[in-house]
């Protein structure tokens, strides 16, 4: 079996909120288009903010800066889209 | 862009530079219980970007939900920095830039997501899926090497 494509998405999910929940179903619309098996995880952004944080983002084949501003962490968020552009890693920010 | 106390405005710092500020103008079909930018606008995709390699043309319509966007005052210091425009609104606005010479990083203002459906994903979505793919396959094959 084809391991699942990881996909990180940077961002406090909060289930009540539209856009958040469109962001994880787009991906599973698009992984089935694809035939992919697709795994997801939300990273809260005060998680990005330490050194712990290259580990954690380095595990994604594809990294996505969720909508829903103000983050809990600004500076986390700034971090995770600076790790992205600079390790010229798959992203988006939407 | 080497502004030290870039922020947006949404933060309150304070700061002298805010390059993320409330949108000017609201979307002629914004919802009634939405933000300024809700529902859907037409866009015009830029020529020679990878969004219009993915759209595959010029003219594009998304959805919106936000209140907030890129400051035009700035924009000449984002595009000295490298971003590059890749779709403007009616009135010129900026809605995503991307990164040219990155393997794939693109913002937008619009949420591309909010009109991807099981039986129609969206190109979006896919195209970077598939860029997330491709780079699997590179960093495999690099940890491959580096093990001999």
């Amino acid at each position: 079996m084809t391991a699942a494509i990881r996909i990180g998405i940077m961002g406090d999910f909060e289930p009540t909120y539209h856009s958040h929940f469109a962001t994880n179903a787009a991906l599973y619309d698009a992984a089935a288009k694809l035939k992919v098996p697709l795994e997801v995880r939300w990273l809260p952004t005060p998680s990005l903010e330490g050194p712990a944080a290259e580990k954690t983002l380095r595990r994604w084949d594809g990294l996505i800066a969720s909508p829903g501003s103000p983050y809990k962490s600004f500076i986390g968020m700034l971090r995770g889209i600076e790790f992205a552009r600079t390790r010229d890693w798959p992203f988006v920010g939407t | 862009m080497k502004i030290a106390d870039a922020d947006s405005a949404e933060n309150n710092s304070g700061s002298a530079h805010y390059v993320v500020t409330p949108l000017s103008c609201a979307l002629p079909n914004r919802r009634a219980d939405g933000p300024k930018a809700s529902g859907e606008e037409h866009l015009k995709i830029l020529p020679g970007t990878l969004l219009h390699s993915i759209c595959g043309g010029e003219d594009d319509s998304e959805q919106y939900y936000c209140n907030y966007g890129v400051n035009e005052e700035y924009e000449k210091q984002f595009q000295a920095a490298g971003l590059r425009v890749s779709a403007r609104g009616i009135l010129g606005e900026t809605r995503a830039v991307e990164l040219p010479g990155h393997r794939f990083f693109i913002a937008t203002l619009f949420q591309p997501q909010l009109s991807s459906r099981p039986e129609a994903p969206h190109r979006f979505f896919l195209a970077f899926l598939r860029a997330a793919i491709r780079f699997r396959k590179t960093r495999s094959k690099r940890s491959r090497k580096a093990r001999h």
